[in-house]
């Protein structure tokens, strides 16, 4: 949630993560509650189905399924891209029907794919984005009867190294004055 | 000259009848516009307006985070407050 109070007029964003771990069928929501005194709440929702992009049964075959713009030998890459393979008969048009557009904006080299061929899916951080945990993703559909979706993660995450651990000294005995 | 003073008094006649008739038309429209007016709430209300509530992601690859951005708009005529927003 970006902005807690929308002046007449204004609009904001409410983003929803979803941490895929278990494989299947997904529907999740969220209540929204407002001040709106007529409506005051509304409900968000989410659906999707969680297993590889690369499985062969289905029409398109994306690879790698993750974007991960994580620092690799301490060089961090600003340029990624995925490839997706027209694993049908048919010929596909592809079309990306969201991203994150203040993290970046995603380029298909070409939309039409004819079966078998391959077309690549190019993504390229804003400069101005310095952080160091992303959590985002692009979903692209594909023109076939059931206008089935994919959603490719984009992940950062920039694990800090922790300082050593102090060493220390054993106490000193206090020598007692006098005596 | 007592033909045009006729004439005249004929086009007079005619003039005081569509005046009248114009003034009360008037009468009329302001009247109504009067009542829609006090019809209108008084009270300024925040209201949104969310471009979509439901999406699909489609599939997915496990062992990982996806993400989507709703858009809220405040339509309303006072300032909106976003109190929360709970998962369930």
């Amino acid at each position: 949630l970006k902005k807690k109070e929308l002046a007449v007029g204004d609009s904001t964003q409410i983003e929803l993560i979803h941490h895929a771990s278990l494989r299947g069928k997904i529907r999740k929501s969220a209540t929204v509650s407002t001040s709106d005194t007529l409506s005051g709440q509304v409900r968000l929702s989410y659906s999707g189905e969680i297993g590889s992009l690369s499985d062969s049964t289905f029409l398109v075959i994306v690879e790698p399924e993750i974007l991960d713009f994580a620092p690799k030998d301490g060089k961090q890459e600003t340029k990624l891209k995925t490839t997706i393979v027209n694993n049908s008969d048919q010929k596909l048009t592809l079309r990306i029907i969201d991203y994150p557009e203040d993290l970046c904006k995603p380029v298909l080299r070409s939309k039409y794919l004819k079966p078998d061929k391959k077309t690549e899916l190019l993504v390229k951080l804003d400069r101005r984005v310095k952080l160091d945990r992303i959590e985002k993703s692009i979903t692209f559909e594909l023109d076939d009867k059931n206008k089935t979706r994919f959603t490719v993660p984009i992940t950062k995450v920039v694990k800090t190294k922790k300082p050593p651990p102090k060493k220390i000294s054993p106490k000193k005995p206090v020598k007692k004055k006098g005596g | 000259l007592e033909f045009y003073l006729y004439r005249l008094e004929d086009v007079m006649k005619k003039t005081f009848l569509i005046s009248i008739v114009l003034f009360l038309f008037f009468l009329s429209f302001n009247l109504f516009a009067k009542e829609e007016e006090e019809q209108k709430p008084t009270t300024k209300v925040p209201e949104y307006y969310f471009s979509e509530t439901e999406f699909d992601f489609g599939r997915m690859p496990p062992k990982s985070a996806v993400s989507h951005a709703y858009w809220v708009k405040n339509v309303g005529m006072d300032t909106l407050r976003i109190l929360s927003v709970r998962p369930g």
